[in-house]
């Protein structure tokens, strides 16, 4: 459906950093070296919950390390995650603690020159601490007289007292509920939960940190938001903006894991100041698994359908089990509630949602932001309804899903907009054809040892958080575009690429705007000295908010050389355009019909040279929608009925990403995210021993283990497709991708298991442990 | 909390040339030693605090411990010999194909290029994917010290989760694996959370097939005792049995016997339960394989 | 602690660099002598990101002593193209098929395939997934990965550059 034919956005290019990264060359956060850099090394907590007595340094400190403890850092209490308004944003946590509320706080630092000199003086400092009693499972957590993990917290400028710990609640409703329920034919109630699973992103979270001459700082972190940053750091440490200087550095993956400026950032800062000399904080895989994870889930669904398939009234209440800090859970809740009302339409809805502390490693986003564990939820109990109902699952989705001209609700409820584009149907019915839907058979049908099932699974994620009016989330980007002298041109932009190619699409849509080829235009390496604010890359707004700022700016610069070229070939601006040379890719300012044209480079050399400035353009822009990014799985399982366990035999997914900026790192995102649904589904969580409050995998990757290439469906077996839309709110139509991919994968593969065993496991991971037993209980026999 | 980028604990490393230096340095009085190898578990554990020697002693500069020889029936292998030559020597013989399939399950490509198969039996892992094979194959070790050298079997010689039989300045010189005669097969299967996993039970057979009658059987299963267990109920079972279908009730009770035998607890990588209930599956898997092979004609 | 002045050869040049006996190849390749390419991304063995060749062949450098493998041929990934501005036919058939998304396992990823391909010039699929099993990426689902090791492989080019 494409309005345009593009000659830039939509084909395949090499990665601006594929170069560098394939020979080593690319500078992570983890890479960065300065001269007479320290090393930072943290002291955690080896207990769940206690009161630091004492932190006794002089061991340390006669070796010649520089310590930090909670005494010598500043007192502000803040909140990692600067996304939300102030006064939404809970506040509970300092550079370091009083209170040790997890295994693996922070409890002081120390600088060294070398990472064993620092790990020396760790071993001689001395904590006394008061041990406090632990609490590891939510449902104990609320009761009346359990241990309480903070007397209160700050809510924006106030004080919020807590109680049973909850961190915080929402309740949203719409309709009448009760009459809802009492129009349907059927009604289906059913719990489900998915794992406390980690990041596993595979560069640890890091930062170097160098105090300024002027007492500012400069900073390479890992974050997803140099700009948040920046922000925190200056109101912990009470630096002005103008003097903190966070710098964008390559990422080793991210998934949520950075989306906060995650803790070592603030320690590092304290080590370098009290220091007076960079100081290097890289934590280690242990560390990093003690500090953050997704929000596990637990969830009680419940909709009402009439006989013909049409839901009438549906209700979801969840648990959050947030861990010893409250990052980011109103948010999230609020998130939640909109990822459940906008797949499937419904005239009546309740959500109900409480966060609670706990003494475990706090919940972050991570990929999806609660929406693969909804969405699990939802697409199982869709199935359960469709075989209740004696109807094609396929259908029932057909017949509800929320779609073209609908209203949908984006991250939460007050971020609504109307869907312009959609692929959701087409998806549908072609992932049907490509995977053999017919063919898939009844469970009861099946017989042998290994038996194969197929389940669909829908999803979306929202392109960003824009809307008509602010809400309670931030959402803009800011970007500037210049026109080099040579006819190439430069994008600015505080984005981060994770991975997925959002600075390639950048560059595709500032080259596709001003006419030139995407390799002459020069994403710049960005800081937050120089770049206007971003809110962070995350919820799937890259391409879509950012890249909608970058075709602002570059649209303003084009403008500005097409004055310049109108003056020097004495025509009207606007009879211009310009397209790409086909062999060297600069762009070709031309009147049609005429000879009359000149190249790109030719206009800005001029201009330079009579001193008319350079052709450039800045924006800061906020979407006014976020439009929803579609996709939808197909997955074939096959179950071994003896052993329980499961493989993934094959896989179709699909995305309605509007128009697809990079085709083959799109299908990328597909299967990686494909990949890690399918490990939300049958893999992976961390357990608590509740005797210690440690992981019982110990936090390192001998036992938290993450799918290898062996797991995965071959490659012939994993078909990958695009629905062919176009997004109209979207730079050169396109939406996001990112987070999408993976949240249709878990209820898919549930359903698959269904259809393979015709044993429906609503609590994830589906271990062989838990199949086999299930298997059991249903009558298999091995 | 440890510090996996590094290795905190202070040692001497020393890498001598030869066996004679080896032993010189092992009797020197009062000494902490701990001889490393590929160093793939050792220093892991390092890094874990769970070791923590004033000197590492490294095998891999001694050529003598590097070899694979046949003679008599037996195949040697050196102590420091690399799991990768191991899995390749034992791809081409038919009767400890058991072998190959266990040492090459051993981590991953890189692993196998820097781990040894003493190694991986002197580490005393319950999980020990070698151990398993050479338990049914009837491996001896040769032990070596400066004074002599003695022969154990390799079931005396684990004594349970890092304990063997080794005395303080003895080292393992060789593996010692009887060739089986013709009409042997054999198999190895590993159940593992995700590939390159230790494993959460893996097992190992070795049949004596004549004609359909199955002469006798040799089972051991790890990761499902203190020690990997060499089992002799199935053998009971089959020994001397005209095996139809491989696939039989006959079947179905040595492996029962197998679960029966084992003594699995719960860990992270699985449960006692879960165990106890898929070890006859994977005995009956591997029989099953191991019978065709000891067919003779079939590879 | 005593400290050694010891030679190690890494991209056929020669480093003298002064280690400890406890120091381990990762950390004074990525941080002594300052070639990033090497990651760390478990210091347990698991993940593969530090892996770096010796006398050819993959092995973990942060399972390594620095001091084992003095005498030894190290490949880094920075060793693998074969000039300045070039890329080695894996690692263009990496960025080609979009095989790199983060990047931070790619060094590991690469120099598996390289030692892959020379041994096994037309390895099939198993052999490839079998290959890289103990190389964790979490980006990319490991699809594009696996055909930029086929597309490598059917370019012919792979198995007659050493690296
Ligand atoms: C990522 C990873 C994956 C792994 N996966 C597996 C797996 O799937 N299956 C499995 O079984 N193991 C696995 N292991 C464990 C390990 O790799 C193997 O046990 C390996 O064979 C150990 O050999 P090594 O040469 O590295 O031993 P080292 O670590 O060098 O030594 C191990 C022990 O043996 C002793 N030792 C070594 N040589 C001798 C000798 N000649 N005489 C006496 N004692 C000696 C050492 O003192 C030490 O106690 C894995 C390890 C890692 C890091
Ligand atoms: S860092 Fe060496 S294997 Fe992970
Ligand atoms: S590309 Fe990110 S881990 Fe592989």
């Amino acid at each position: 459906m494409s309005e345009k034919k593009f000659f830039s956005v939509g084909r395949d290019t090499q990665k601006k950093d594929g170069y560098a990264k394939a020979t080593g060359a690319e500078i992570f956060s983890s890479d960065v070296i300065l001269p007479g850099m320290l090393y930072g090394r943290v002291l955690r907590s080896p207990h769940p919950h206690a009161r630091i007595v004492s932190v006794d340094t002089s061991g340390a400190e006669a070796m010649g390390a520089v310590c930090i403890t909670y005494d010598e850092v500043p007192k502000t209490v803040y909140n990692e995650r600067q996304v939300s308004i102030p006064e939404k944003t809970y506040r509970d946590r300092t550079v370091l603690p009083d209170i040790v509320r997890h295994v693996g706080e922070g409890v002081m630092a120390v600088a060294a020159p070398t990472e064993s000199l620092a790990e020396k003086a760790l071993a001689a400092v001395k904590v006394e601490y008061e041990l406090l009693p632990g609490l590891f499972d939510p449902e104990e957590a609320l009761k009346e007289g359990a241990p309480a993990l903070y007397p209160e917290v700050m809510l924006g400028d106030a004080v919020l007292p807590i109680k049973n710990n909850i961190a915080c609640q929402r309740i949203i409703e719409e309709g009448d509920l009760a009459e809802g329920f009492a129009k349907a034919d059927l009604i289906v109630e059913e719990s489900f939960a998915t794992g406390r699973v980690y990041h596993g992103q595979m560069e640890t979270k890091g930062v170097v940190c160098k105090p300024e001459a002027d007492g500012g700082i400069t900073v390479w972190p890992t974050t997803q938001s140099i700009h948040n940053t920046r922000q925190l750091l200056g109101r912990i440490f009470s630096i002005p903006l103008s003097k903190v200087n966070v710098h964008r550095v390559t990422i080793g993956g991210a998934f949520g894991s950075s989306i906060q400026m995650n803790t070592p950032i603030a320690i590092c800062v304290a080590l370098a100041r009290k220091a007076g000399k960079p100081v290097k904080l890289v934590l280690t895989r242990e560390e990093d698994m003690y500090n953050h994870c997704k929000y596990p889930s637990r969830i009680k669904l419940k909709y009402g359908v009439t006989r013909d398939g049409m839901i009438t009234a549906g209700q979801l209440e969840t648990l959050v089990d947030a861990g010893a800090h409250n990052i980011q859970v109103y948010p999230l809740l609020g998130c939640m509630a909109g990822w459940f009302v906008s797949l499937y339409r419904m005239p009546a809805l309740r959500f109900a949602g409480t966060g609670v502390y706990t003494n475990k490693t706090p919940a972050c986003a991570m990929q999806g932001y609660g929406n693969p564990q909804v969405t699990f939820a939802v697409e199982s109990l869709m199935d359960i309804i469709a075989e209740k109902l004696g109807m094609d699952p396929i259908e029932l989705r057909m017949k509800n899903y929320v779609g073209m001209g609908q209203t949908f609700w984006g991250q939460g409820p007050t971020v609504r907009s109307i869907i312009r584009s959609c692929g959701v149907e087409e998806m549908l019915v072609k992932g049907r054809e490509m995977i053999g839907w017919n063919e898939r058979g009844r469970p009861e049908d099946k017989t042998g040892r290994y038996r194969r099932g197929i389940g669909v699974g829908r999803g979306f994620h929202t392109s960003g958080t824009g809307a008509p009016q602010p809400g309670e989330v931030i959402d803009y980007s800011t970007a500037m575009v210049k026109i080099n002298e040579d006819g190439s041109a430069d994008v600015s932009t505080a984005l981060m690429c994770h991975g997925g190619g959002t600075l390639d699409a950048i560059a595709k849509i500032v080259g596709e705007e001003l006419g030139i080829a995407v390799e002459l235009v020069g994403v710049s390496p960005s800081d937050t000295a120089t770049t206007g604010y971003d809110v962070c890359t995350h919820a799937t707004r890259g391409i879509y908010c950012g890249g909608a700022a970058a075709l602002r700016a570059a649209t303003t610069a084009r403008k500005s050389i097409l004055e310049i070229a109108a003056k020097l070939l004495d025509v009207n601006p606007e009879a211009l355009m310009i397209a790409p040379d086909p062999e060297s890719g600069h762009g070709l300012i031309y009147l049609e019909g005429t000879d009359k044209r000149i190249t790109v480079g030719e206009a800005a050399k001029t201009a330079q040279l009579k001193g008319w400035g350079t052709a450039i353009g800045v924006a800061s822009h906020r979407q006014t929608n976020c439009p929803p990014c579609f996709v939808t799985n197909f997955i074939e399982v096959e179950v071994d009925t003896w052993t329980g366990e499961i493989r993934t035999t094959r896989a179709v997914a699909a995305v309605d990403a509007g128009t697809v900026m990079n085709p083959k790192l799109t299908a990328g995102q597909l299967e990686g995210g494909l990949c890690r649904g399918i490990a939300l589904a049958l893999l992976e969580d961390t357990d608590y021993d509740p005797e210690t409050g440690r992981m019982t995998c110990n936090g390192g990757f001998t036992d938290y283990k993450m799918y290898t290439a062996k797991e995965m469906p071959m490659v012939d077996d994993l078909q990958v497709f695009f629905a062919n839309t176009y997004e109209p709110s979207g730079p050169f139509g396109a939406k996001g991708v990112g987070e999408a991919a993976n949240n249709a994968t878990a209820g898919a593969v549930a359903n698959a298991v269904q259809n393979a065993i015709g044993i429906r496991i609503n609590d994830a991971p589906m271990t062989p442990e838990k199949v086999l037993k299930r298997l059991e209980e249903a009558g298999f026999n091995n | 909390m440890h510090n996996s980028r590094i290795i905190t604990n202070e040692f001497d490393f020393c890498q001598p040339a030869t066996l004679t230096e080896l032993f010189g340095l092992l009797n020197e009085p009062g000494g902490d030693d701990r001889l490393i190898a590929g160093g793939t578990d050792i220093l892991v554990m390092m890094k874990e605090g769970r070791h923590c020697p004033k000197r590492l002693v490294s095998t891999m500069k001694i050529d003598e411990l590097d070899f694979i020889e046949i003679k008599d029936g037996v195949m040697r292998i050196g102590a420091a010999t690399k799991l990768k030559k191991v899995a390749a020597a034992c791809r081409e013989i038919k009767s400890i194909l058991a072998l190959h399939e266990g040492v090459s399950s051993i981590g991953k490509l890189q692993i196998l290029n820097m781990a040894t198969i003493a190694g991986n039996i002197c580490t005393a892992s319950p999980a020990a994917d070698s151990v398993p094979p050479l338990l049914t194959l009837g491996t001896t070790l040769t032990l070596k010290s400066g004074d002599g050298e003695r022969q154990v079997a390799l079931e005396d010689f684990i004594l349970g989760p890092g304990k063997t039989a080794i005395g303080r300045d003895e080292i393992v010189y060789s593996v010692n694996i009887p060739l089986p005669a013709e009409g042997v097969g054999s198999s190895f299967r590993k159940m593992e959370r995700v590939g390159a996993d230790i494993a959460k039970i893996n097992i190992a057979i070795s049949i004596k097939r004549n004609g359909d009658v199955c002469e006798s059987c040799k089972v051991a299963v790890g990761s499902c005792a203190p020690t990997a267990l060499l089992i002799d109920e199935p053998g009971g079972i089959l020994s001397g049995q005209l095996i139809s279908d491989p696939e039989s009730d006959l079947i179905r009770r040595a492996g029962v016997a197998v679960s029966e035998a084992i003594r699995p607890i719960d860990d992270i990588r699985s449960t006692a339960e879960y165990r106890r209930k898929v070890a006859k599956v994977l005995f009956m898997d591997v029989f099953q394989v191991a019978w065709d092979r000891a067919k003779g004609d079939a590879s | 602690m005593k400290k050694e002045l010891i030679t190690l050869t890494i991209n056929r040049e020669q480093y003298d660099v002064v280690v400890e006996d406890n120091e381990l190849l990762s950390n004074v390749i990525h941080d002594t002598i300052g070639m990033t390419g090497t990651k760390y991304g478990c210091g347990t063995g698991e993940c593969g990101a530090c892996t770096v060749l010796v006398n050819g062949e993959p092995v973990l450098a942060c399972i390594t002593l620095a001091k084992a493998v003095q005498g030894a041929e190290i490949v880094t990934i920075e060793g693998v193209a074969p000039e300045p501005g070039k890329l080695d036919p894996i690692q263009e058939a990496f960025v080609e098929q979009a095989a790199i998304q983060c990047g931070f396992c790619t060094p590991g990823m690469i120099l598996v395939a390289k030692d892959l391909l020379i041994r096994n010039p037309k390895p099939t699929e198993d052999e490839i997934r079998d290959a890289i099993r103990g190389n964790i990426c979490r980006c990319t689902g490991y699809t594009s990965i696996v055909k930029a090791i086929q597309d490598a492989a059917d370019s012919g080019l792979c198995c007659r550059s050493k690296p």
